[in-house]
């Protein structure tokens, strides 16, 4: 699965936790979204190791600094499976 | 007599795995419903008229579903895993009315542990003991802290 693969999977995820619409981009990050805190962002980790059968290390998810670096872990992860 | 206060549990987050199952017993008393109804004031009819809510189809007056919530809060903060945990979220579906005086037994169990975040998710079921229904579904996020 590709960036953009891993990014139109996502937005279904942001669509179901997010209560106004965010569109994602490669570019977005956390701080361009009022809505997106640290709760918030508990909610899409815990959402996502269970849409995409993956496991994050302590930590790594932290380092990623906007959706694109999030969907290259993401697709990482995958292809470790 | 004094009656030393309930200590919460202390269950590491090690100690958590995928599939764990806890459960407790609750029970609607007129104490909860006062106080509850002292705390948040909620006095619509259907839960404080007892002649509107049979004329609505109804046993009894229904008992506020978030009394529910508050039992998950209970539940999580002092029995499972108790005193380390942080309750995030809880989304339940009220599937039955409960009514004054039930007892209800909370069944949780974990779904996913998520160690990046030291979260763990709880899907929960609210068994109706007096009624023989299924009162309430839903799930639970909950951080647990290292101590």
């Amino acid at each position: 699965m590709n960036q953009a693969e891993v990014i139109a999977r996502l937005q279904t995820i942001f669509d179901d936790i997010f209560l106004e619409p965010v569109k994602l981009t490669p570019q977005l990050s956390a701080t361009e979204v009022e809505e997106w805190d640290s709760l918030l962002q508990i909610s899409i980790v815990v959402a996502v190791e269970k849409a995409f059968g993956v496991r994050f290390r302590v930590g790594e998810v932290e380092t990623t600094r906007n959706v694109g670096e999030f969907a290259d872990l993401i697709a990482r992860r995958l292809q470790e499976k | 007599m004094n009656t030393a206060p309930e200590q919460p549990r202390d269950l590491d987050y090690e100690a958590i795995v995928e599939g764990m199952e806890a459960g407790r017993e609750y029970a609607i008393t007129p104490a909860v419903y006062e106080n509850f109804l002292a705390a948040f004031d909620d006095h619509s009819p259907i839960h404080v008229d007892e002649a509107h809510a049979r004329a609505r189809g109804f046993a009894g007056k229904v008992m506020h579903g978030a009394i529910l919530n508050g039992f998950v809060s209970h539940f999580v903060g002092m029995h499972f895993p108790g005193r380390r945990s942080l309750l995030l979220s809880v989304d339940l579906r009220y599937a039955k009315p409960s009514f004054l005086g039930d007892r209800l037994n909370l069944k949780a169990r974990v779904s996913q542990k998520v160690d990046a975040q030291r979260v763990i998710v709880l899907h929960l079921a609210f068994h109706n003991l007096t009624q023989g229904v299924i009162a309430a579904t839903g799930r639970a996020q909950v951080a647990v802290g290292r101590d």
